[in-house]
């Protein structure tokens, strides 16, 4: 069981997320709104972030940087429907467990969350 | 090899007209060539991972580009033939693509200012940007206070700067992609065309002032104080003096002024590129672009002695002793073996003791009693060394010299290997006390030297070189160069021919294998499986293995490959690139979401354009000109499509045909193989797939009434292609027999895929026995076999695909219970004599 956080620009992404991740026992607070997610994160306790690359007023980057400066020990997986190799560097350099793309099935999404989370 | 004669006999009017227009077609045949291509560029990755081949990264990046483009075109045509219901299938691509891309592009390095660093102010992360060398020796200068000769580095910075100003990234890395280092050509001629570059090339502008002014701080013409009566320039390259030692690997150019230091610079750059280096830096698993080129300038000392300092004696490593070795001069003399050297051994404790002194000179020219250094120095330097070894945390190699006016200089400062070296040594010191089994043969010539033991290998086939167990005694007829490629994890080799001057004996010696050359009978009278100690230095092979069991350095060596850093880039290009999940079309996983691998991909894409172009599922039934179902007793769907004359003018008109209705010659004789009464195509259900874990998740066969296709076959009177599909394993044949001699020929391919690496690198060496038996030219790329046959009489040929259908019977499941390369012969003569069955349950019942 873990606390999870997901920003998605996309409201029903992250419904989906938190519906797959919900069944495997996790606690999933999902987010469309950068503040908000960045809020949440100073006053709860997140023991995994997923990100969107593309939100609407940040750059997951720039909130993953955010947000491990509230909670340095924070894992993070990195979701993005448009990669580029600079910007997977970047995300692994600020400490990122690992850089994924769209489309991602099921099974792929819960195999990435409990590697990052064991490992 | 396998699409181009396929479509000779296979138009597009062969399909339902008004269904399949020409346009599918074409997309069909392209998915075809590029599953061929893509098949075989996988073979190539999977080998260099499997075989732990040294390449250089740059051939698996070459490689990973050629099979994602190969995997791009197959997912292009298949949207061409099915656009509606592969609409994420580019996306499926592209995502894959980008971690494959992720892993393989090469890191960015920065190639901006400081070029030049001087070395008498303390230098931040500057291993990165000077070099272990000019680290060490800066570090010794600013942190211990030692002396050392003036200098500076130009940095790392200033090494991509001039690549990229000339542009040499590229065409370097497609120079090194092209390497093979079991020839001693390749290597050659990859290096002369690094070095034509590098030398043709420009040190930029903005570097070589760095470098002139730098010189001028210390030497300039208005700079008081002693001008150097020359400069030295040497490498510091990143990684060098580290773990790995690079020992003698670049140039050092001595008695350089100002005016040739630009140069001189360039020349040692280039040195990198030396065929030395590069074999050196490859072997261990370096990637080129991680190990740059940092250049060292320094003064050069006028000294009266120079010598090196060890701070450990390698032969008692854990006494508190430290070695000195001093000659008059400057030190060339002592690096070349011109001179010997004046050999003192002093003690760390009790105020560096001298214990004992031996004096050197030229040969003929020794006189005892006479002494070079004088005890004073002597313990200035023992006391230096000690000092160097509790700051750098191991034990040191220094080399140092004395002056003209009696001052004392450190010049460089290394990691000593201790373990290599005093192994030798020790191994040296007690082998003539051992007793020994009985001997079994001597002579030869001592191409590496050293003692080795283990179970006796013996070679038949080159090819086999990659099944040569860790920890055997090699014996082989030849000392063929790509055995390079086991002696990293072999006890020791001995050839029939060769000697110490070839290739393999100068990689042996660089591993420390013990290999005894030109050995005479030794195929005939070393039993293969007998525990044999060879010795190499001695040249004598005796019985058993009374050596005192100690780690072995290819267990190190091994170990420093299997961590090193290309090992790792390439484990993640083969996670991405190789793993199948995707082997049961039945499954209802077996979806384009479900790909996480290039090979899945291709696996996927395979099988829904054939299945597409089939109409498999759809009810056409008595369409004249569709494929026709196969119905027989063999548990695999399978679909036959008349190019002309290969069944019966009856069955025209139906859906299904039976093996009875065909009248083509070579699908009747390699039906007869397939149907042979001695293969085993029932009771699947009985295997233990459980046993073999992930490996398994529904292979074996493709239930009867899978909506899923990839057997098929094409056919006319003389002509036959089947494209066979097991589980995972896939084979394709190609054939044309007819009355024409000449024309006959016969090719036949076949893949792996899943299962265990050395089970199927088993199972492949069985198949390219039982080829070769047959007549086949066999090649073999990992996984996969391809064998060719050209210019048969008919009948004869007609044989020859009746034992391959037989073989595709035979081999089915083979590699999970192959487990041993004793195995192989016996049962490839077992399957000529006519034994068809090889599966477990066969075994058990046989046993």
């Amino acid at each position: 069981m873990a606390r999870i956080l997901v920003l998605d620009d996309v409201i029903d992404a992250g419904i989906l997320i938190r519906k797959i991740l919900q069944r495997k026992g996790h606690e999933v607070a999902i987010f469309s709104d950068e503040e908000e997610a960045i809020a949440h994160a100073r006053t709860n306790p997140v023991d995994l972030a997923i990100l969107d690359i593309k939100l609407k007023k940040m750059t997951g980057i720039e909130v993953l940087d955010e947000l491990k400066k509230s909670n340095p020990d924070m894992k993070a997986v990195m979701l993005t429907g448009y990669p580029t190799v600079e910007t997977a560097r970047q995300a692994l350099s600020l400490g990122a467990s690992d850089y994924c793309v769209k489309p991602i099935s099921k099974d792929e999404l819960e195999e990435k969350v409990s590697e990052v989370l064991g490992g | 090899m396998f699409i181009q004669n396929l479509f000779r006999h296979w138009t597009y009017r062969f399909f339902a007209p008004g269904v399949l227009i020409r346009e599918k077609y074409e997309a069909f045949r392209g998915v075809l060539e590029a599953d061929s291509r893509a098949h075989e560029l996988l073979a190539d990755i999977e080998e260099i991972y499997i075989s732990r081949s040294p390449v250089d990264i740059s051939r698996v990046e070459k490689l990973c580009r050629e099979l994602s483009f190969a995997v791009e075109s197959m997912v292009d045509g298949l949207i061409r033939i099915s656009p509606l219901e592969n609409l994420t299938l580019r996306e499926i691509y592209r995502k894959i693509n980008f971690y494959l891309e992720l892993r393989i592009a090469p890191p960015e390095h920065p190639f901006f200012p400081p070029f030049v660093v001087l070395l008498d102010r303390p230098l931040e992360g500057s291993a990165a940007l000077v070099g272990g060398k000019a680290t060490n020796i800066a570090r010794v200068s600013n942190e211990l206070g030692l002396p050392v000769p003036r200098g500076f580095a130009v940095t790392t910075r200033a090494f991509y700067y001039f690549l990229e100003f000339n542009d040499l990234k590229e065409p370097i890395k497609k120079a090194l992609s092209g390497l093979d280092l079991s020839s001693s050509a390749s290597l050659e001629a990859v290096s002369n065309e690094i070095l034509r570059l590098i030398r043709g090339a420009v040190v930029p502008p903005a570097v070589e002032e760095e470098i002139l002014s730098a010189h001028d701080i210390f030497w300039g013409e208005d700079v008081d104080g002693e001008k150097p009566f020359s400069l030295t320039v040497r490498s510091s390259a990143v990684g060098e003096d580290g773990d790995l030692t690079f020992a003698g690997q670049f140039t050092s150019v001595m008695g350089v002024g100002r005016d040739e230091l630009i140069d001189a610079y360039k020349e040692v750059l280039a040195s990198k590129y030396s065929p030395r280096a590069i074999d050196y830096r490859v072997r261990n698993g370096l990637l080129d672009s991680d190990t740059p080129m940092a250049v060292l300038v320094q003064e050069v000392i006028p000294a009266q002695v120079s010598g090196v300092l060890y701070t450990r004696d390698l032969a008692v490593p854990e006494a508190d002793l430290s070695v000195i070795y001093a000659v008059t001069g400057l030190g060339e003399t002592l690096v070349s073996g011109e001179v010997t050297p004046e050999v003192v051994s002093v003690s760390c404790r009790d105020g560096f003791e001298i214990l004992s002194r031996k004096s050197g000179g030229r040969a003929g020219e020794i006189r005892e009693g006479t002494h070079i250094l004088d005890e004073g120095h002597i313990r200035i330097l023992a006391g230096w060394g000690a000092q160097m070894e509790s700051f750098f945390g191991r034990p040191q190699d220094v080399e140092w010299c004395l002056d003209c006016k009696g001052r004392l200089y450190v010049l460089q400062a290394r990691p000593l290997d201790v373990e290599g070296r005093g192994r030798e040594l020790f191994d040296r010191q007690t082998e003539d006390g051992d007793e020994e089994g009985a001997l079994l043969l001597e002579g030869g010539e001592t191409a590496s030297a050293g003692r080795g033991c283990g179970p006796v290998f013996i070679l038949d086939r080159d090819s086999e070189i990659g099944m040569v167990p860790a920890g055997a005694v090699l014996v082989a007829r030849y000392g063929r160069p790509h055995y390079t490629t086991a002696l990293d994890r072999i006890a020791a080799i001995v050839t029939e021919q060769g000697s110490r001057a070839g290739h393999l004996a100068s990689v042996a010696r660089e591993y420390a294998t013990p290999f005894l050359a030109g050995l005479e009978g030794a195929t005939k009278r070393l039993v293969p499986g007998m525990v044999v100690t060879v010795d190499a230095t001695r040249r004598r092979v005796t019985e058993g293995c009374l050596m005192a069991a100690s780690p072995s350095p290819p267990a190190k060596r091994d170990n420093v490959f299997e961590k090193s850093p290309f090992r790792r880039l390439l484990k993640g290009v083969y996670d991405i690139v190789s793993p199948l999940r995707l082997v049961d079309p039945a499954s209802p996983r077996f979806v384009a979401e479900e790909c996480r691998s290039l090979h899945d991909l291709i696996r996927y894409v395979h099988e829904k354009a054939v299945g597409t172009m089939f109409m498999v599922g759809g009810a056409k039934g008595g369409s004249s000109k569709g494929a026709k179902k196969i119905v027989s007793d063999l548990p695999i769907l399978l679909y036959l499509l008349d190019v002309g004359g290969a069944l019966t003018p009856v069955s025209k008109d139906s859906a299904q045909v039976t093996p009875g209705d065909f009248v083509s010659y070579p699908l009747r004789a390699f039906w007869k193989g397939l149907t042979d009464p001695g293969v085993h195509w029932s009771g699947m259900a009985h295997f233990n797939w459980s046993d073999f874990g992930d490996a398994v998740a529904g292979g074996g066969v493709v239930s009867p009434d899978s909506p899923g296709l990839a057997s098929y076959m094409v056919a006319s009177d003389d002509y036959l292609n089947a494209h066979i599909r097991f589980g995972y394993h896939f084979s394709i044949v190609d054939a044309l027999c007819g009355e024409n001699e000449g024309l006959n020929y016969c090719n036949f391919r076949f893949v792996g895929g899943g299962g265990r690496p050395e089970g199927r690198g088993l199972r492949a060496l069985f198949l390219q026995g039982v080829l070769e038996a047959l007549g086949f030219l066999v090649s073999v790329k990992g996984d996969l076999v391809d064998a060719r046959l050209r210019e048969m009489e008919r009948d004869e040929l007609a044989r020859r695909l009746t034992s391959l259908g037989r073989l595709l019977g035979a081999t089915r499941l083979m590699d999970m219970q192959l487990s041993s390369i004793d195995q192989i012969p016996g049962l490839v003569s077992d399957f000529l004599a006519g034994r068809s069955r090889f599966d477990l349950e066969a075994q058990g019942r046989d046993g």
